[in-house]
């Protein structure tokens, strides 16, 4: 009977299953995607040449949206290299150079748009590097109450114009402190003293004292003229407590460069507790194992002097 | 005798045939083998998935004030070496929830006092956000809420910072990166003394990358 009960229930189960999965899967794909494509272009040009290339944008969300497209110049600030989108007084911006085919558009679920760009590089500029973002932004109806939420995705632009460059760039530094609480992690410093960006390539791997692999990443990052970058390396799951060596490489310009082997202790908090309170406890048990080796031979003397 | 020497020749000669049909097949075989170069070039793609493009703030402010705070997703997925990093600025030139518009406003509720790298305890009459997931700096995320409220009496443990014209870093990352979510808290607080009306404004979050 129980029997016949459970597979009367099992179609309805799973109808009920597959509502809430379908129910879930349509809430969840409510959201709006906007991809762009690719992230990175590099163009390298001569003064008043002009250049033609494409990008795409991309709905993978379920909704169609409209977009806007659009140039800003591209600058960092800071090591750890927060980005600005904004004209910056007296520096050279490319966003003059590029217009765009559609410089606005609706973008259907599961289509995207072919933006094209055509970008004209004055005659009298001077050569090196310059540096923009072609942005697309989505175009959300404004709301009466309450907070509009825009986003915008951009394809970085690094463009060199001519040839009359200077490449040149140092590693300033790697460090690794010993005694760290989790998540591990390191850093080390590039710096682009030439006049043109370059890429950076690293490897960095984490591995307990034995020589096995616990961590091993890999990551590419660019380097802007005249400026320092500082690239910090997390290991976020590693353990609380550990004793692990640190190395790796960096290879750019034509040239790699070691990062040497450090050592790290990793002790969260926790751990550090346990230790102390088991360093006081060794302590304790010493004094007490001192003074009961002492108390026999006290009471030798006793029993002579009596 | 001649019989066994023709029927010996006759297994030689066989047994050479197998093997030169062998070799020789396995030659053929070899020598009709075109070497195809498979290739495939994986563009780069960097993307960004956020809700319904509103958060709702509703509030019915008290004497002391009451504080209420809505929240929006944000997941980011590239496939690019250098990851990304994901920016959060005021969508428009004002910073402030405003009545009317952005230039002329009739009512504004000021941006909160607090940074990214230090947010404060939300005052009465302002509004701010906060950030919570793997890649956020961990000052905008330690002292951010999580979940949202209506009406609630400000919170003396959640911190906020106020949105500012230039882009703030809420969320970065090196590498490859799926559907990596950022929760974004916006919250106003209000007491009676600030003018009923419709309050809006616009953010708008930027991604590029790294």
């Amino acid at each position: 009977m129980r029997r016949v009960i459970n597979i009367n229930l099992l179609p309805a189960a799973i109808l009920v299953l597959a509502l809430f999965f379908f129910g879930s899967a349509r809430a969840s794909a409510a959201s709006q995607v906007l991809t762009i494509s690719p992230a990175i272009q590099e163009l390298k040009l001569v003064p008043g040449s002009v250049s033609k290339g494409t990008f795409n944008v991309i709905n993978q969300g379920t909704e169609p949206f409209s977009f806007k497209v659009y140039a800003t110049p591209y600058s960092v600030t800071g090591e750890d290299y927060t980005p600005d989108y904004n004209i910056l007084p007296g520096a050279p911006t490319p966003i003059t150079w590029f217009k765009f085919s559609v410089p606005a558009s609706v973008v259907a679920p599961g289509q995207s748009v072919t933006e094209s760009y055509t970008v004209t590089v004055p005659k009298n500029i001077q050569e090196g590097g310059y540096y923009s973002v072609g942005f697309a932004e989505t175009l959300n109806p404004k709301v009466q109450q309450g907070v509009t939420i825009n986003e915008r995705v951009g394809t970085l632009f690094f463009i060199q114009v001519g040839n009359n460059v200077v490449k040149k760039g140092d590693l300033i530094n790697w460090k690794s402190k010993f005694l760290q609480e989790p998540p591990l992690s390191s850093s080390f410093k590039l710096t682009n003293s030439g006049s043109i960006y370059y890429k950076a390539e690293y490897q960095y791997k984490v591995s307990d004292i034995f020589g096995s692999t616990k961590y091993y990443t890999v990551g590419q990052k660019v380097i802007l003229p005249q400026a320092t970058r500082k690239l910090t390396i997390p290991w976020r799951n590693s353990p609380s407590f550990g004793l692990f060596k640190v190395s790796g490489n960096v290879k750019f310009l034509d040239s790699d460069h070691k990062l040497s082997t450090k050592y790290v202790l990793i002790m969260s908090k926790a751990a550090r507790l346990y230790t102390f309170i088991g360093f006081i406890a060794a302590v304790i048990i010493a004094i007490v194992l001192a003074v009961t080796r002492r108390r026999p031979g006290r009471k030798i003397k006793l029993s002579r002097r009596r | 005798m001649r019989i066994i020497r023709i029927l010996k020749l006759k297994f030689v000669a066989s047994f050479l045939l197998i093997i030169g049909v062998l070799f020789g097949g396995a030659t053929i075989v070899s020598a009709a083998t075109a070497t195809d170069t498979i290739s495939s070039v994986i563009s780069q793609v960097i993307s960004v998935t956020t809700g319904t493009g509103t958060v709702n703030l509703p509030i019915t402010p008290t004497g002391s004030g009451v504080q209420t705070i809505g929240s929006d997703t944000v997941s980011v997925s590239t496939n690019d070496a250098a990851g990304y990093v994901l920016t959060i600025a005021s969508g428009n030139a004002c910073t402030t929830l405003f009545t009317g518009t952005c230039t002329t406003p009739l009512y504004t509720i000021p941006a909160s006092s607090g940074t990214a790298a230090v947010p404060v305890v939300q005052s009465v009459n302002t509004w701010g956000y906060c950030a919570t997931g793997t890649y956020v700096p961990s000052a905008l995320s330690t002292s951010c809420p999580s979940a949202n409220a209506t009406n609630q009496a400000i919170s003396g443990s959640n911190k906020f910072a106020g949105i500012t014209t230039s882009g703030v870093t809420i969320g970065s990352n090196s590498g490859v990166v799926a559907n990596n979510s950022t929760t974004v808290y916006f919250a106003v607080a209000a007491n009676t003394t600030q003018g009923a009306g419709t309050y809006s404004s616009s953010v708008v979050y930027t991604l590029t990358g790294n």
